[in-house]
């Protein structure tokens, strides 16, 4: 109940704020207050709001409960990507003027053919981004509620589209940075609790070294059916379906493979070694605590999925449109990289605390592993603790988790929409709540058919995409004075196409075990080289030039002047 | 993707010629510069299935297209020669050679007779000579498209000036009731009358600075603030104003002296002629791409049928200065991005106004 109160209240201050934050942040006769520009600060909090997303709050624990500290490398990845993306493109990038990521390639190249090309691949990135909150939407709702997973896809969906299309981006700095503060929150507040038990000398409460078992007597609820492996035979309460035969009352489950019906309610006695559902490898503590070995990671080459993730998190935060954009509030480019300095130091401790979430879910939800769901392990971390105090966490956490997927969902939305409205079509304000609304229900009716694909198989696809398209097209963009229309469309078609077509291949289940699912599930890789060097390799010898490049790296690179005009240089 | 089309393919259909001067019409669209100079060539190239092409301006070469050609000294003295005979009916053959080359060159001038800025000269492939009828036609849409910008350009230009005279126009009135206004209060309020001097002297300052084109909507705000400030000098307490600006509004780019008129249009045609106190909302709206701002008041409106007739240009009104900023937003961003405009007669003017928060330079 608590915690469903939270989420409610979470929802209902972003709907609040987002209508009326325009009278909440600058309704008044004071120019000059009016005509300040949001702190670079302030703009840190919403551009954590924005980057916190369900991706990680939800996805990262699911994966560190399965897979242990291998995991880690994916937090590493996305710290230096925020950190390139700091240093090297949100002070040109806000020098250079353009809101989306298609206007900027558009201007830099003097290419208005290749912006809708660009646009596509925003709307690609966005779309199996938007997929990943609205698929932990499902999963909160469900967690919560007890309702299906699609309850909780299609309220958040039309939710953030009413919300988007009835005015409520007003205040959108504001609200974002009030969602980070729920977010922080939501993992700081477990992480503290936590560690008081485990100085308190209750470690093995905590965390356990060997395989997962039930602690106490636990009844789960299997939503889905599942077949799962049961390592030692026990005798249970169930109600439902397994094995084919209708149950009802104490059962005793020799050790094995099981079928599980859909709705079937079994309760473990305490001490039972969990069972693994389908597709969740079993690893003892041990394992779980060292990296690499046999991880069903890539199809059991963890290595290369280390590698790979590596390289998609980093240069694929590098192209994240959502990210990018928000920048564009800071006046100035100095602006803009002080607060890429402020966000840096709220999301580095974030990354710090949030995989240990995963490590407690072990012994806080272990029933994952049976039921597969284990997108839900952040929101366990309330169990270790009894009574009102485990209610009160889970509240905190679910708060958090409802403030991660609103906040990213509203800003992918913007993104594609603004790509659809004002890169494809033309521009305009009714376009654009068109535009909002048509992305909203595509992403809702496609967000219905992923409950089975795992948040971080979402996010890595979107990551490779944007990591071997539009990176490229901003790194070479803003850094290489030699890079060409040519070029920037060999990249895109090259990365952008390669990229693309391995993801939907893995999406569709088209390949099954082995090194065709490292290729193809974690393509960043080699497609990001490859973008790279194509698009490098057919700008070099394309013999046409971009006009006024000189003009335009000076409007990049160069500082403006301090009340944030631009020097203008001398044009040729 | 024609990005990657076969310079020597030439015309498969109709439809690839008609492409391609639509692009070359898009391309001069923006006035006679390196730019376009390179669209005219590449066109010039395609549908002339030419081998090289060289554009240049009176003073020398713009743009060239094709195979590389050493166009040599020579270049200069051929569009120095025909320019000066301004044979603009008909393109002429050159014979040009050196001791690397022998090439015919068949050039042709662009712009008018009695204006030609520039030339553009064609060299073919080996065995193959210019139609010079094609190369003839070819220059008269040129130049024609030429015109066209620079009408274009002239509207632009006049949308400035009308500006400019409308700030000279009233400056001598708005002065007068300034100054009339701090006079009244040198006695009572020394310490208001003279702050009011400085605003005023800001503003001036401000407002007559012609170089700098753009700004952004934060200091435009600022601009409306001392220009409201010297206006209650007068009025006092006869309007109240409101601001709801998004921040996500401040720093989009916008043409220097877009909101002071829409403003000042609400204050002088809207509120002075109402009776009784009135108020002005000033709102600035995030819309992804785009920001709306607002401009609103509760004053005596105008008549629908007279300012649309005077927006399609076929009427009088005394709103001149919103319709300069329309013209100039216009010519900025584009015919999608012009003002919209809801009053009536006793119901208050609400001018709204569009801007991208990107616009390339």
């Amino acid at each position: 109940m608590i915690p469903t109160i939270a989420v409610l209240s979470v929802v209902a201050m972003t709907l609040a704020l987002g209508t009326l934050g325009l009278r909440f942040a600058r309704t008044t006769s004071n120019f000059f207050v009016a005509s300040r520009s949001v702190h670079p600060v302030w703009n840190a909090f919403a551009v954590s709001g924005e980057a916190m997303s369900a991706a990680s709050y939800l996805g990262i624990p699911a994966l560190i409960l399965v897979f242990g500290v291998d995991l880690l490398w994916a937090l590493v990845g996305w710290t230096i990507g925020f950190l390139m993306l700091s240093l090297f493109m949100a002070a040109p990038v806000r020098r250079f003027g353009s809101y989306t990521i298609p206007e900027f390639v558009e201007g830099r190249l003097e290419a208005p053919k290749l912006r809708p090309v660009v646009a596509l691949m925003v709307i690609l990135a966005s779309w199996f981004f938007l997929l990943a909150q609205l698929k932990g939407a499902g999963v909160v709702v469900r967690e919560l509620i007890g309702t299906p997973y699609w309850v909780g896809v299609v309220a958040v969906g039309l939710m953030v589209a009413v919300n988007l299309s009835s005015g409520g981006m007003r205040g959108i700095t504001f609200v974002q940075g009030f969602q980070f503060f729920f977010i922080f929150l939501g993992i700081l507040v477990p992480f503290v609790v936590v560690s008081v038990l485990w100085f308190q000398g209750d470690q093995d409460a905590i965390v356990t070294t060997d395989f997962p078992a039930f602690v106490e007597s636990t009844t789960v609820t299997y939503d889905r059916g599942v077949t799962f492996d049961l390592p030692n035979s026990s005798t249970v309460d169930a109600v439902g379906a397994i094995d084919g035969r209708a149950v009802d009352g104490s059962l005793r489950l020799s050790a094995g493979r099981h079928v599980v019906g859909a709705e079937t309610i079994i309760t473990w006695p305490a001490g039972t070694a969990v069972p693994f559902a389908d597709g969740v490898q079993r690893l003892n503590g041990d394992d779980w605590a060292a990296p690499l070995g046999e991880k069903d990671l890539s199809g059991g080459h963890p290595l290369y999925f280390t590698i790979a993730s590596l390289i998609a998190n980093a240069f694929g935060i590098m192209g994240m449109p959502h990210i990018v954009v928000r920048f564009y509030t800071n006046p100035t480019g100095r602006e803009a990289r002080r607060t890429s300095l402020w966000f840096m130091a709220m999301i580095v401790p974030y990354y710090v605390m949030l995989p240990l979430l995963g490590a407690f879910a072990r012994v806080a939800g272990p029933d994952l592993f049976g039921t597969g769901a284990v997108d839900g392990a952040t929101l366990t971390v309330g169990r270790l603790f009894d009574g009102i105090s485990g209610e009160l966490i889970t509240a905190v956490v679910s708060a958090g988790a409802a403030a991660a997927f609103l906040s990213t969902s509203s800003g992918l939305l913007i993104a594609m929409a603004g790509a659809v409205s004002h890169d494809i079509l033309s521009a305009g304000v009714p376009q654009f709540r068109r535009a909002v609304w048509a992305g909203a229900l595509v992403s809702i009716g496609t967000g219905l058919l992923v409950e089975s694909i795992n948040i971080n198989s979402l996010i890595g696809w979107s990551s490779s995409i944007a990591a071997s398209s539009i990176c490229p097209l901003l790194v070479l963009g803003i850094w290489w004075p030699g890079f060409t229309r040519k070029g920037a469309l060999a990249t895109v078609v090259v990365g952008g196409g390669l990229s693309t077509l391995a993801s939907v291949i893995t999406m569709f289940g088209f390949v099954s075990g082995g090194w065709a699912v490292a290729i193809l599930g974690t393509p960043a890789l080699w497609t990001v080289p490859l973008a790279f060097a194509t698009g490098i390799g057919v700008s070099m010898r394309d013999t046409d030039v971009v006009l006024d490049i000189g003009h335009k790296f000076a409007l990049m690179h160069l500082p403006e002047r301090r009340d944030g005009a631009v020097i203008e240089p001398e044009r040729p | 993707m024609s990005l990657f089309r076969s310079r020597r393919a030439g015309f498969s259909n109709r439809l690839d010629a008609l492409t391609a001067l639509n692009a070359l019409s898009a391309a001069v669209g923006r006035g006679f510069n390196q730019a376009s100079a390179a669209q005219i060539a590449r066109t010039v190239i395609q549908v002339l299935d030419a081998s090289a092409v060289a554009v240049t301006e009176r003073s020398g070469v713009l743009a060239t297209a094709g195979d590389a050609v050493d166009w040599g000294d020579g270049i200069d003295e051929r569009t120095r020669t025909v320019l000066e005979r301004r044979r603009t009916s008909r393109p002429t053959i050159f014979h040009f050679e050196n001791e690397r080359q022998t090439i015919d060159v068949a050039v042709a001038v662009l712009g008018t007779n009695d204006d030609p800025i520039g030339t553009v000269h064609v060299v073919m492939a080996e065995g193959q000579s210019c139609d010079l009828a094609e190369l003839h036609q070819l220059a008269s849409l040129i130049s024609s498209q030429l015109q066209l910008a620079e009408l274009e350009q002239s509207r632009v230009f006049a949308a400035e000036a009308e500006l400019r005279a409308l700030r000279a126009q009233v400056s001598p009135h708005f002065l007068h009731n300034a100054l009339t206004a701090i006079a009244g209060l040198i006695n009572s309020d020394p310490t208001r009358a003279r702050s009011l001097i400085a605003t005023l002297a800001e503003f001036l300052r401000t407002t007559f600075r012609e170089k700098k084109a753009w700004t952004t909507v934060a200091e435009e705000l600022l601009l409306v603030d001392s220009y409201l400030e010297i206006e209650r000098a007068r009025f006092g307490d006869r309007f109240e104003v409101r601001l709801n600006i998004a921040p996500e509004a401040l720093p989009v780019q916008l043409p220097f002296l877009t909101i002071q008129p829409l403003v000042e249009n609400a204050i002088r045609h809207g509120l002075e002629a109402r009776p009784g106190p009135g108020q002005l909302s000033i709102m600035a709206e995030d819309a992804g791409p785009e920001i709306a701002i607002y401009v609103e008041d509760d004053g005596v409106g105008i008549d629908p049928e007279q300012l649309r007739e005077a927006m399609e240009g076929t009427g009088e009104t005394t709103h001149v200065g919103v319709l300069a900023v329309d013209t100039r937003l216009r010519s900025r961003f584009g015919d999608a991005y012009g003002l919209t405009i809801s009053t009536g007669a006793n119901a208050g003017t609400k001018v709204t106004l569009r801007l991208p928060k990107y616009t390339p330079t």
